[in-house]
């Protein structure tokens, strides 16, 4: 399809480019011709009045061959365009009109009136270039108008566009008419006339010419003023028969000057008319800049919006547009009060000028208590001592988001009531802009926090998770059961299974100080040391012990690690336990529960030297059903809504009534009551649980891993 | 001589408050309310600023801290080293049960120096000199 049409169209324009080089060649022929038969049969113009003699008529009938020449080469050019009614279309036409004629009457002047009309073939030359000059800027201009009103193609324009082109073809034969009748002139002065009613009536109704603004309209009628003198320059030129360019358009076709100076006089009607229809609608110009660039500025805040740029860039944005739209004499925008008040921008007004003015202790209470957007005609009605400030009127505006206000948008001029009510009303329009503007880019920024914070704490999670161990191990008289549940935000705690240097096994949970990736950056760096140093380790102090050492230096000071260690001795169904500041052991026997607490200092807080001199190892012998409970303060920290810590006394009470038969189940249980306690809330720490049941009678191969 | 430092930080509902007071002998600072992990960075930056203008003992008054945590802790630890190279020392007094347990349990006792009352480390300041 697309093809078709392309070759259609190329068709088309072919046809047309072959047309308009015939019709060019007809006229240029046309015109030599009548150019030579005029040095070969001179005609005195001044002997028109005679009537028409032979020679007169063949080159009266030549003439004519060049005007058609000229006007089907316009007629070419003008189909199928349609102009757009639009001021830049209008302006550019009017410029070129009136160039146009001015050149030609240029070319008039500079012509010598001797060469015109006598013989030889300078004289011949350039009175044929002056009458076709003459021809083509009245042809083009009715050329214009034509293809300006096809661009609005209703039956009644068509009629008005016929009519107007009978008349102009009557003026035309009047033209011709009135070398040998005076009924010719009168022919052209009534179509004259007429047409120029006619033009009054249906000038087009320039439907954007309200809503431009002031500058453009001033432009519009300087340009229709100018072409209107031109053509009051062309019609007394033409409308006289001894001047340059009447002489040489007579010389092409008799009387000719006649035609021309009546579409100059309908040319003039029109312009006339521009220049009324742009005065009537010159008064309400400012109103239309205003509204225009009201919204124009609306729409800049609405996409400074969309960019959610800074809060410093959106202020000093609206700053301009204010001084801009208002006419204020100046303007700024500030943040905060009192001794945080931040200026952050202003216009046409110095940081230094608007901190003085904070001084004044009334202004400063003006600007502060506006509520709403507040216009204030006169300072002086304030009690403002007015003669020492350039300040009269002002007009504030308060930005609040979320009802807290988060910024002042000021503007203000040097006379009292300078400001009008539309400029509050915009000016308010603005705040309300603002407002939004602010709270999406907070609320932007603050989503932008949230992922990193989510993506930090995702990662801490996966580091913490891959540092626990995934199997539990099987030894001989033990039930043993651990778990870890991270807190939304981990919180640093580490258990693991380990095999001392003799072989036995035991456990260590570990409660890493801080938060987040660097608190589980410190557990895979205690990891290391654990499984490092617990192979030459003898017995849980003396692996706190060796951590301390192996830790000692390599922690921010703010950073420490509580630990407890325990290690299973099967051959005296005993196990060791030393405490590195950890929360205690809690221990259930057939006589009750009790707190395991051997002394001991968290690692990291004191040198290695001090450590070993605090830390206490003790042993415990076990009958089976005895249960040892290690925890983190995760699980005894563990808050409801009301803020209430579970405490030790529910983890002892539970231990103390529980029939569980398993470590597993013994761990279910606390878990459920700690989730009972919490009822909801938020874990603000992990929690970690090791249940240790002895159990003699499930012996299974040492060292087995489940 | 009285001077004051006011920080207030929102944590949720929980807020911390230092202030503290000039003394002969040594800066008494109080705290108030929650030390958690959203207050101690405050708290530091405040500790810093009295300890590095004030006198080089320094008492911290726990009369009014509701809770601490692993993270407040740690601020104390910032300070001790450098404050006993100067001769000074960091004591702290008037905890509350809950606040002594967390210090107790992490064996801070053979770290710093707790007296029940602000009376007594001053007291303990003076046989001291």
């Amino acid at each position: 399809m697309p093809i078709t049409m392309q070759v259609e169209h190329n068709g088309k324009q072919v046809s047309g480019g072959v047309r308009m080089v015939v019709w060019i060649l007809l006229t240029v022929v046309a015109c030599i011709a009548h150019g030579t038969l005029g040095v070969v049969i001179p005609i005195a113009t001044s002997e028109a009045g005679q009537g028409w003699t032979a020679q007169s008529g063949i080159l009266s009938a030549i003439g004519l061959v060049c005007l058609l020449g000229v006007v089907a080469l316009v007629a070419i050019f003008v189909r199928n365009r349609r102009v757009q009614s639009s001021f830049d279309v209008v302006s550019w036409f009017l410029t070129v009109y009136s160039v146009a004629s001015l050149a030609l009457l240029l070319l008039g002047a500079l012509t010598p009136a001797s060469i015109i009309g006598s013989a030889g073939i300078i004289s011949a030359v350039s009175t044929r270039i002056l009458a076709l000059a003459s021809i083509v800027v009245v042809v083009g201009m009715i050329g214009f108008f034509v293809a300006y009103m096809r661009a609005r193609p209703t039956r009644r324009l068509r009629a008005y566009l016929i009519t107007q082109a009978s008349l102009f073809a009557v003026i035309g034969l009047g033209g011709l008419l009135s070398v040998s009748t005076e009924g010719g002139v009168v022919l052209v002065i009534m179509a004259t006339i007429t047409s120029s009613i006619m033009t009054v009536v249906n000038a087009p109704r320039l439907p954007w010419l309200p809503t431009l603004s002031l500058d453009k309209k001033l432009r519009l009628l300087w340009l229709a003023g100018c072409a209107a003198f031109a053509s009051v320059l062309m019609i007394v030129v033409f409308f006289q028969d001894d001047t340059v360019l009447s002489v040489a358009a007579t010389t092409l076709i008799g009387r000719l000057n006649l035609a021309v100076g009546a579409v100059y006089v309908i040319g003039l009607v029109a312009f006339v008319r521009l220049i009324v229809t742009v005065l009537v609608a010159l008064p309400n110009s400012s109103i239309v800049d205003r509204r225009s660039f009201e919204i124009e500025s609306l729409a800049a805040l609405a996409r400074l919006m969309a960019e959610s740029a800074s809060m410093e860039h959106i202020l000093t944005r609206t700053t301009e547009l204010a001084v801009r739209v208002t006419q204020a004499h100046g303007a700024w925008a500030e943040v905060g009060s009192g001794d945080e008040l931040n200026i952050v921008a202003t216009q046409h007004v110095h940081v230094d000028y608007v901190r003085s003015l904070h001084r004044n202790q009334l202004i400063r209470q003006v600007i502060a208590g506006a509520s709403s957007p507040v216009v204030i005609d006169s300072l002086a009605e304030y009690g403002v001592d007015t003669r020492a400030l350039a300040i009269r009127s002002m007009v504030i505006i308060p930005i609040a988001v979320d009802g807290a206000r988060c910024a002042t948008l000021v503007a203000f001029m040097t006379a009292d009531f300078g400001f009008h009510p539309d400029d509050h009303r915009l000016l308010a329009a603005f705040g309300d802009i603002l407002s939004i503007a602010i709270e999406q880019s907070r609320l932007h920024a603050s989503v932008l926090e949230q992922e990193r914070l989510q993506k930090e704490a995702d990662v801490a999670r996966e580091i913490q998770t891959s540092l626990l161990p995934r199997l539990h191990p099987r030894i001989e008289g033990i039930d043993l059961y651990g778990i870890m549940v991270p807190a939304s935000e981990v919180g640093g705690d580490y258990f693991d299974y380990v095999r001392f240097a003799d072989g036995s096994f035991g456990v260590v949970i570990a409660d890493v100080a801080g938060k987040g990736i660097p608190a589980a950056l410190y557990m895979a760096t205690l990891k290391g040391a654990v499984l490092a140093e617990v192979r030459e380790a003898s017995g849980p102090a003396d692996l706190l012990h060796r951590l301390s050492l192996t830790l000692s230096g390599q922690m921010d000071k703010r950073s420490y690690i509580t630990m407890s260690c325990v290690q299973f001795q099967p051959s005296t169904s005993s196990l060791r336990y030393a405490r590195a500041g950890h929360s205690p052991m809690i221990i259930k026997t057939s006589t009750g529960v009790d707190i395991v607490r051997p002394k001991g200092v968290a690692i990291g807080i004191v040198p290695p030297e001090t450590f070993r001199t605090q830390i206490e190892e003790v042993e415990l012998h076990l009958v089976d059903g005895d249960v040892c409970l290690l925890t983190t303060d995760g699980v005894t920290e563990r808050r409801n809504e009301s803020m209430q810590e579970m405490g030790i006394a529910a983890i002892n009470a539970l231990l103390l009534n529980t029939a569980a038969q398993s470590a597993k189940d013994i761990v279910g249980q606390v878990q459920r009551q700690l989730d009972h306690h919490a009822q909801g809330a938020d874990a603000h720490d992990d929690v970690t649980i090791v249940a240790i049941r002895a159990c003699s009678g499930s012996s299974l191969p040492q060292g087995q891993l489940e | 001589m009285l001077r004051f430092i006011t920080t207030t930080r929102t944590a949720r509902v929980n807020t911390f408050t230092i202030t503290h007071t000039h003394h002969d002998r040594a800066e008494i600072v109080h705290l108030h309310g929650y030390l958690d992990a959203h207050t101690a960075s405050q708290f530091e930056r405040d500790l810093r600023v009295i300890i590095e203008q004030g006198d080089a003992h320094v008492i911290v008054d726990f009369e009014h801290l509701d809770y601490i945590s692993s993270a407040g802790l740690g601020v104390f630890m910032v300070f001790i080293e450098d404050i006993r190279k100067q001769g000074g020392d960091i004591l702290l007094a008037a905890m509350r049960d809950n606040v002594f347990s967390v210090f107790d349990l992490l064996g801070f006792q053979v770290l710093f120096r707790i007296f029940p009352t602000v009376d007594e480390a001053m007291a303990a300041l003076s046989n001291n000199a």
